[in-house]
């Protein structure tokens, strides 16, 4: 029973981590496709990589998109979830639900929306367009983790800093936000991977610069390549990065 | 600074149910006011009220005489300890105290050198650098005071301050508020549920029930001469009797005891004068029981007007099963209308 357990174990985490194992194994190969059987180690796709220009300015547009947008998201985030947690507003759940309601349409729908609209007042395609897009998908995450996490301790707080002389500005910067910090972490780390990994928004919304998913897109359809193992081994590394950030940063602080 | 803290007839509506009808207060300047009730008699939303946390719906606050009816909480002179303390838990404590001051834009070595008195103040000299969730309840309490005290309000106002603390801490913290206030000279308006919370420590009691104001008056007056029978009932144990007044005497089933009160009225005794003696005979009772309380013992007697009860101090306590005279002092016995 217990052997069977384990093996079941190991199954799952196969299931879930072999698609890596084998993209950064054969990122490694020393041939020019990424099929077995292995012939070498080499780190020749990685040079490759990094002296590509396209591949590092998508990187890097991949990069302020996501911070960019994410730190929008949080911001506004942030004060719709504290307005709506904290003022009496007429149809306060409707506004709540609207909010909400984009995590539940497709990223596919969501992006020809903002693409037809676009079109129709005039503003051409960008990284710009790219970020509002993903500022629309990580607003509803954003609000959602951090409504959440405003209790009846922070209003408490808030009460007290009010009664003390503070205006509303400063009871968010010195009472609300740093005593939301972990969940306003949170949603911004996650909001960074979201945006780091989306795919569709960018590619529909992009015009010249593009995003890194949508580059290692353009490179896929010129046939399979070791180098898209190295640039896929990469933005996964970033991710665990993130992730490993968000732990230090959120979990850490929640001990 | 200390100021008096008034309302005028003020009124306050929650979608249909009256908190408050019609209450008007004044706290005089340097008075320790407690507002004494049972859980939603109206005491923490008149603290509310007086703090700008809620604007009433009819009626005038005043401070210092002027009218702050509509001025918002953090432009009022006024301070609140909350129930929960409400400390900010990423500040240290000198951080919390020095909050106020902050807001008022006084620069960081005056506020580091008041916040530091603060905490002396109250006890806590050396824990300026610690941050909330290293104390007990106790040591939250007194930097909640001392951070609403270092702003020097005019008027101190407790939402149930002592509440979350037990029984013996509670005791020594309530000594401890009264000796502060009486060392700083701010008005102090102090909400509770507990009576003897509320004896030990006000000058002047409120007691509140219904959205109403019963009783106001020192402590001793309150509980010796209650001016209702809620009153009565509120501070402390009381044995109520029904009678019949007929202008001068009302009848009950104890005997007659005198009044100039006429219909269907309440005679009420404290049960520390059932068996003490005095001028009003009351009959005899039978002993059913008797409870050791320590500086007492309360006794149940079966009398001809039900089941009353007695407090004597131990070495006086009569048998179980004996029969007991009653009678108390005219001034001991109060009559209301039923």
């Amino acid at each position: 029973m217990r052997a069977l357990s384990w093996l079941y174990l190991a199954a799952a985490y196969g299931f879930i981590f072999l698609p890596v194992i084998v993209l950064v194994t054969f990122s490694f190969q020393d041939g020019r496709l990424p099929v077995p059987p292995f012939k070498g180690v080499t780190l020749r796709w990685y040079a490759e990589i990094f002296a590509d220009d396209r591949l590092m300015s998508a990187l890097l547009n991949s990069l302020v998109v996501a911070l960019g947008s994410s730190l929008v998201a949080v911001t506004l985030g942030f004060l719709a979830a504290f307005a709506l947690a904290r003022y009496v507003l007429p149809g306060s759940a409707w506004m709540r639900g609207l909010i909400a309601a984009p995590l539940t349409v497709s990223y596919l729908v969501i992006g020809l929306g903002l693409l037809m609209l676009f079109n129709q007042i005039g503003l051409p395609r960008s990284l710009w367009t790219v970020g509002i897009g993903h500022v629309v998908i990580n607003l509803p995450l954003c609000f959602a983790i951090i409504y959440a996490s405003m209790g009846a301790q922070q209003d408490a707080a808030e009460r007290a800093a009010r009664d003390l002389g503070a205006s509303t500005s400063q009871v968010l910067i010195l009472v609300t936000a740093p005593m939301l910090a972990p969940s306003i972490f949170a949603a911004f780390f996650l909001s960074v991977t979201f945006s780091w990994d989306e795919f569709i928004i960018a590619f529909l919304l992009a015009r010249f610069e593009v995003t890194l998913p949508v580059e290692i897109w353009n490179m896929l359809r010129s046939g399979l390549n070791p180098k898209t193992n190295a640039i896929g081994s990469v933005v996964f590394l970033i991710s665990i990065a993130l992730v490993i950030a968000l732990e230090f940063t959120v979990f850490r602080r929640r001990k | 600074m200390t100021s008096s803290i008034a309302v005028e007839n003020v009124t306050m509506c929650f979608d249909g149910f009256d908190a408050l009808r019609d209450v008007s207060l004044e706290v005089g300047s340097g008075e320790y006011a407690v507002l004494l009730g049972p859980s939603g008699c109206g005491k923490s939303t008149l603290l509310s009220i007086l703090g700008g946390f809620l604007a009433p719906t009819k009626g005038v606050v005043r401070l210092g005489g002027s009218d702050v009816t509509r001025v918002p909480p953090a432009k009022r002179a006024t301070t609140t300890m909350f129930q929960d303390y409400a400390l900010f838990p990423h500040m240290t404590l000198a951080e919390n105290v020095a909050f106020g001051l902050r807001m008022r834009g006084i620069s960081a070595d005056i506020r580091r050198k008041r916040a530091a008195e603060m905490l002396a103040l109250v006890g806590l000299p050396d824990d300026g650098a610690k941050k909330p969730h290293e104390l007990s309840g106790g040591q939250r309490q007194r930097v909640a005071l001392a951070r609403a005290l270092v702003v020097e309000p005019e008027a101190l106002l407790l939402d149930e301050p002592l509440g979350a603390l037990d029984l013996k801490l509670r005791r020594a913290m309530q000594d401890e508020l009264k000796q502060i206030q009486q060392r700083i000279g701010t008005t102090f308006v102090h909400v509770t549920h507990d009576q003897e919370e509320a004896m030990a420590i006000a000058d002047t009691i409120v007691v509140m029930n219904a959205g109403q104001i019963e009783d106001r008056g020192a402590p001793e007056r309150v509980y010796n001469a209650p001016a209702t029978s809620f009153s009565a009932g509120f501070m402390g144990e009381i044995n109520m009797i029904e009678g019949t007044g007929d202008g001068s005497q009302v009848s009950t089933g104890l005997g007659h005891v005198p009044s100039t009160m006429t219909g269907n009225v309440q005679v009420a005794i404290r049960p520390e004068h059932m068996l003490a003696g005095g001028d009003v005979s009351l009959g005899h009772a039978t002993v059913e029981e008797v409870a050791f309380f320590g500086t007492f013992c309360r006794v149940r007697l079966n009398t001809d007007a039900g089941t009353l009860f007695a407090h004597v101090s131990p070495a006086e306590a009569p048998e179980t099963g004996t029969k007991v005279p009653l009678a108390a002092q005219t001034h001991q016995i109060k009559v209301f209308p039923s």
